[in-house]
């Protein structure tokens, strides 16, 4: 009995067999992406708002922002052209007509639902992501088009200072 | 029959976790591919003509804001208050300046409630997203348009 506890016991400290196979500690790394995974699922899932403009387009930064509440109509003015919804719609030569034709298709679609679901009111709020470069002149007319067919509260998009 | 619990026949159990590993390896990766770290803000603005509630009631002093290029906001004040003033965004000191006449044209002296917004055609909207971001720092509603 005392002769096999010691055996043991010296079994425990001697030195460990070289077989050639090596075992990272993993562990650790586990906990780590656990946490990481945790921390950006929860992150994706508080922001169901996400509005994100496209790989053409530089937001400029601003101060005194508000949170965007409720979601509305995307508008974005980019370095080459005018995009609803994230669908390409025009460039900046001549945008006008198909601009106004896309806009109201919009407001029939949103009126079309209104109709049917009681829930849903006509929406007269449009969110606008512009480029930093793009002139005044052009955010005018993008304006008064989206005055024209309703859409008269706008949220100009940009990054927080 | 009897259960042994006893240590001798003990046996070290080792989770295979690398399989586990590599499905978050891949997951992580995808999710900080698709993350977006930019925070976006918001300026409130209305169009010209909807501005109903700032219509209703008569303002004192009526505000027309136009940016101008290299970072210049000229303040355009007519009623109770007239004249015209001129700030440099780009010195701390104007944009001080600016801040005060605000509040002064916010006070119950004046009865400033709303903001008009224009420009020069060739400002750019970095220009004007830096008026109005000192503009919303009053808290009135912001029309933007052609004035």
């Amino acid at each position: 009995m005392m002769k096999s506890r010691r055996r043991r016991l010296f079994q425990k400290h001697k030195a460990p067999k070289e077989s050639g196979q090596m075992s990272l500690q993993i562990t650790s790394m586990a906990d780590i992406f656990t946490i990481l995974l945790v921390f950006l699922l929860k992150g994706i899932a508080s922001d169901a708002l996400t509005i994100s403009p496209s790989n053409g387009t530089r937001l400029p930064a601003g101060l005194n922002t508000t949170a965007l509440s409720e979601p509305a109509l995307q508008v974005e003015l980019s370095e080459k052209g005018i995009l609803i919804e994230k669908e390409f719609v025009a460039d900046y030569k001549g945008f006008e007509k198909p601009f106004d034709e896309r806009l109201s298709k919009e407001r029939e679609k949103q009126k079309l639902i209104a109709k049917s679901n009681d829930t849903v009111k006509d929406d007269a709020r449009a969110i606008l992501l512009s480029d930093r470069n793009v002139p005044f002149s052009t955010m005018k007319t993008v304006l008064r088009m989206l005055a024209k067919n309703g859409y008269s509260e706008v949220k100009f998009g940009v990054i927080k200072e | 029959m009897s259960a042994n619990f006893g240590s001798n026949n003990s046996q070290d159990v080792d989770i295979n976790i690398t399989p586990i590993i590599d499905c978050f390896t891949v997951l992580i990766t995808f999710l900080l591919a698709s993350a977006s770290f930019l925070s976006i803000g918001f300026f409130e603005v209305t169009t010209p003509g909807n501005a109903v509630d700032a219509a209703q009631t008569e303002p004192d002093t009526e505000l027309v804001v136009k940016v101008k290029a290299n970072q210049i906001a000229e303040f355009r004040e007519k009623g109770k208050k007239n004249g015209t003033l001129r700030f440099d965004l780009s010195k701390p000191e104007s944009v001080k300046s600016l801040e005060s006449e605000l509040d002064t044209l916010k006070s119950n002296e004046y009865k400033l409630n709303q903001i008009l917004v224009s420009a020069d055609d060739e400002v750019g909207f970095e220009s004007l997203s830096l008026v109005m971001g000192h503009l919303n720092r009053a808290n009135l509603p912001v029309v933007v348009g052609e004035f």
